[in-house]
């Protein structure tokens, strides 16, 4: 059984993967895909491959591989579907609205104008962020209508046409901190809280991680939200509100976890590498057989 | 900049005035590998053969670098972050 690890930039994460990979005796080949020409019509040396594991740093350019990948019929980690369904917060909510999995309430507007009266739907301070993004990148508070102005009239001016979405979610007055609950093979692993004097409380912003545990509702809830996307491996982001008790702010389809195996004492990118190991053995094992047949042989196998 | 970095610094400091390499040679005996820093020239070392594309961070100068050719091992500036980038 072959696996890939398909990448652009090796980080601390990458070489956790590729060593406990090593570990547990997988044979795993990084494949840095800048360097990598695709036809779409013909796998080539791809068919060796019985699972791919994407953890591309540009979401382009893994939608983008991951497509041809899975054209070829090789299983990939996460799946298409759940990448878009993760990468996309309008899609996340969506997903989680449809499973019922509480999240806080979102207003999607086309324009300034109607972004303001979206804003006014749920009240100040509410909060607007790009759909697609990450690190906490342009992700702002609007405390009232003076800023909202301001912060709308400035994306719709400087904003790039796809930019010109405007996703508002209500502010939620949580503790200092949000939640992380590392889910791996539909298994909730570890959880870890990002605490911050800032309200935007992501890692790569200067917040600081502690582990902490996993209670049942945090179990409960990042099963669901995971289960609502189809990812196999998934950060869950949750926010504690006041009033509504946990919500899940939304869900990373290619986690960083290098902070989080000392804190929580879990082996993270080991569980990572077991899990993508047996999903490529089920593979292997049904290499001959239709993509819909191997669909239903690993629904039986989990 | 971590103490590692920190300590490793005035190591290299003292050396340069010194001229004293093994000091800094006992508390790299992890990298078996090494490469110039682009922007300072200090050694960059690795506990193993880089891969194309690995992240290193000098020690002298903080700076965070990329490897873009493995034989010779060859470090740029790594670059900025680009407006897809994400987990
Ligand atoms: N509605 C909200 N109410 C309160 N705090 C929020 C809200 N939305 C986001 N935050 C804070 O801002 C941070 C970044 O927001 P969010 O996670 O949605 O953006 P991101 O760019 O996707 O970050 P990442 O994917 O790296 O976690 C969150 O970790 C949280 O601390
Ligand atoms: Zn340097």
């Amino acid at each position: 059984m072959r696996i890939a690890m398909t990448y652009t930039r090796l980080r601390t994460e990458e070489r956790l993967l590729l060593d406990a990979f090593e570990n547990i005796g997988v044979d795993v080949t990084p494949v840095d895909i800048r360097g990598v020409v695709f036809d779409p019509m013909d796998q080539g040396e791809w068919s060796q491959y019985d699972a791919v594991i994407d953890r591309s740093l540009s979401l382009t350019n893994t939608l983008n591989s991951v497509r041809i990948l899975e054209g070829y019929g090789i299983r990939c980690i996460n799946p298409l579907s759940a990448i878009l369904t993760c990468s996309d917060k309008l899609a996340t909510t969506i997903a989680l609205s449809n499973a019922d999995v509480s999240t806080p309430r979102v207003r999607v507007a086309t324009n300034a104008k109607s972004g303001l009266q979206a804003v006014e739907q749920l009240g100040y301070p509410a909060v607007i962020k790009p759909t697609v993004g990450s690190w906490g990148r342009l992700v702002a508070r609007m405390n009232d209508q003076d800023a909202a102005e301001a912060i709308l009239e400035h994306r719709e001016t400087l904003g790039s046409a796809s930019q010109n979405v405007f996703y508002i979610q209500e502010h939620i007055d949580k503790p200092g901190r949000d939640i992380r609950v590392f889910v791996v093979g539909g298994q909730p692993i570890a959880a870890i809280a990002r605490s911050s004097d800032h309200w935007v409380t992501n890692t790569a912003r200067g917040a600081t991680a502690q582990g902490i545990e996993l209670t049942d509702e945090l179990r409960d809830l990042s099963i669901r939200a995971v289960m609502a996307t189809g990812a196999d491996i998934a950060a869950v982001d949750l926010l504690e509100c006041p009033i509504q008790g946990l919500l899940v702010n939304e869900l990373n389809h290619s986690m960083e976890f290098r902070n989080s195996i000392e804190t929580t004492g879990v082996n993270i990118a080991e569980h990572v590498a077991r899990h993508a190991a047996e999903i490529a053995e089920i593979h292997a094992q049904t290499r001959t057989q239709s993509p819909a047949a191997q669909l239903v042989h690993e629904a039986i196998s989990s | 900049m971590n103490i590692r970095g920190f300590s490793l610094s005035i190591v290299n400091f003292y050396n340069r005035l010194t001229g004293n390499h093994t000091q800094r040679n006992h508390i790299m005996t992890q990298a078996t590998v090494t490469a110039a820093c682009p922007e300072c020239d200090a050694s960059v070392g690795f506990n193993r053969a880089p891969l194309n594309g690995e992240i290193a961070n000098c020690t002298d100068c903080s700076s965070e670098l990329e490897v873009v050719n493995t034989a010779p091992i060859t470090l740029e500036l790594a670059p900025e972050v680009e407006e897809d980038w994400g987990e």
